[in-house]
């Protein structure tokens, strides 16, 4: 399978930087695939699980928004926060999907509302790349 | 001429303050060495993202549909302010303020960071808004990210007209000036000096959307770059002026002990002259 080069960045420094197969992404309008020599491409990312074929492997890792761009050199992913399913605290992520569900059950403003849909989401994305890989 | 007692009473104090000084210096060191390598480390972020706004920009010339490029011509101005929580860094604070003071007036709304800023305000009366009082020391992104969230959709309510942030550029270990940048509306002049690898780039959904995603994005590595531009400046600050304190204690201790060093001379003198005065007298 033809090989094109990846790039995930970080407001801690570059995350990865290799040449992989195929890149599997959730964006903000939903699920999208890319390969070798896609078109030029901008989009939003969603909270969600993305995940990558780099030697006949697949690699999962869960996204907390972000963004994507490809040009004909390089896919850039920027991410404020990614992390591999190796990354993931199982345990953590567990506790923040109950805390998230307890503050949406009681009664709160629109923003506390916001705010738990978004951690509930990432414990959820984290959890379930956490079985996937 | 003080006596004796007394200088060597002021040499175990000046000492002492050498001591704190010095400590305070190493810790400084050690605390710039670790923000210059954050520092490094964002870097290829905020590069990235600046390169894919310019590129993004670029391509969608003329189609500016998103919130964050269109002047807001009502509303007030937001300004974000990066100061120390600690004192003893020099000129460090007095430099910030010095710019604000010349900059805000009672319309404008601040965003304080650090409690030295915070207290300026409070004592001039000043209407701040929002204190992040020790985000300088946390440096959490998270953080960062709310107050972007909320300053866009208040930019996009056309509650702001611009925002714009006043930092400490660190130059080198030695020099560091204040600047104040806007954030928005994005100035798209900025990006003039990024080349654009192709013109026919998909966007999804719509370029509106896209940049109404990247832009946060874009503020977010901003922000968060000059903040930690700030702290390595204040630390790079409170090293020097915490080398210079403590090369004045060591200057200040040899002066004493030169004085102690007279007057223990000059004791001695007394007290042979004496007893020869009174050998001779017998």
């Amino acid at each position: 399978m033809k090989k094109f080069r990846l790039k995930i960045v970080t407001p801690k420094g570059i995350y990865r930087d290799e040449e992989v197969e195929m890149l599997n992404l959730r964006t903000t309008s939903g699920q999208i695939g890319i390969l070798a020599d896609h078109m030029p491409l901008a989009a939003g990312l969603a909270i969600g699980d993305m995940n990558y074929l780099i030697e006949g492997q697949k690699k999962h890792f869960a996204l907390s928004g972000g963004f994507v761009y490809v040009n004909e050199e390089c896919t850039t992913i920027i991410a404020n926060t990614i992390e591999s399913s190796e990354d993931i605290d199982l345990d953590r992520a567990q506790k923040a999907h109950d805390r998230a569900t307890k503050i949406m059950t009681q009664k709160q403003d629109q923003i506390d509302m916001l705010r738990a849909q978004r951690a509930l989401q990432r414990a959820v994305t984290r959890i379930r790349v956490k079985e996937l890989g | 001429m003080p006596g004796m007692q007394e200088i060597k009473r002021r040499i175990k104090s000046v000492d002492s303050t050498k001591k704190i000084t010095k400590a305070m210096e190493l810790v400084a060191t050690s605390k710039l060495r670790k923000t210059r390598n954050q520092l490094e480390e964002l870097k290829p972020y905020y590069s990235t993202v600046r390169q894919t706004v310019g590129e993004i920009l670029e391509s969608n010339k003329g189609l500016d549909d998103s919130a964050f490029l269109k002047v807001n011509q009502e509303g007030k101005t937001v300004y974000i302010v990066i100061s120390s929580s600690l004192g003893l860094c020099g000129g460090y604070n007095a430099n910030v303020i010095k710019t604000v003071s010349n900059l805000i007036d009672n319309d404008n709304c601040v965003y304080t960071i650090g409690t030295k800023i915070e207290r300026y305000m409070k004592r001039t009366g000043g209407d701040y808004v929002d204190t992040y009082a020790d985000l300088n020391t946390t440096l959490d992104f998270d953080t960062v990210i709310k107050m972007v969230d909320s300053l866009c959709q208040q930019y996009k309510n056309k509650e702001i007209e611009s925002i714009k942030i006043v930092y400490t550029e660190f130059i080198n270990n030695l020099t560091f000036t204040p600047r104040v940048v806007t954030l928005l509306p994005v100035d798209t002049s900025e990006f003039e000096d990024i080349q654009v690898s192709n013109k026919y780039t998909l966007f999804e959904p719509t370029p509106g959307a896209v940049l109404d995603a990247l832009i946060p994005q874009y503020m977010q590595g901003l922000i968060y770059g000059y903040l930690v531009e700030s702290v390595t400046s204040e630390n790079a600050s409170r090293r020097t002026s915490m080398e210079n304190a403590t090369d004045n204690a060591v200057e200040l201790t040899d002066q004493l002990l030169l004085k102690y060093n007279q007057a223990r001379q000059t004791a001695i003198t007394n007290e042979i002259s004496e007893i020869v005065a009174g050998a001779n007298a017998q």
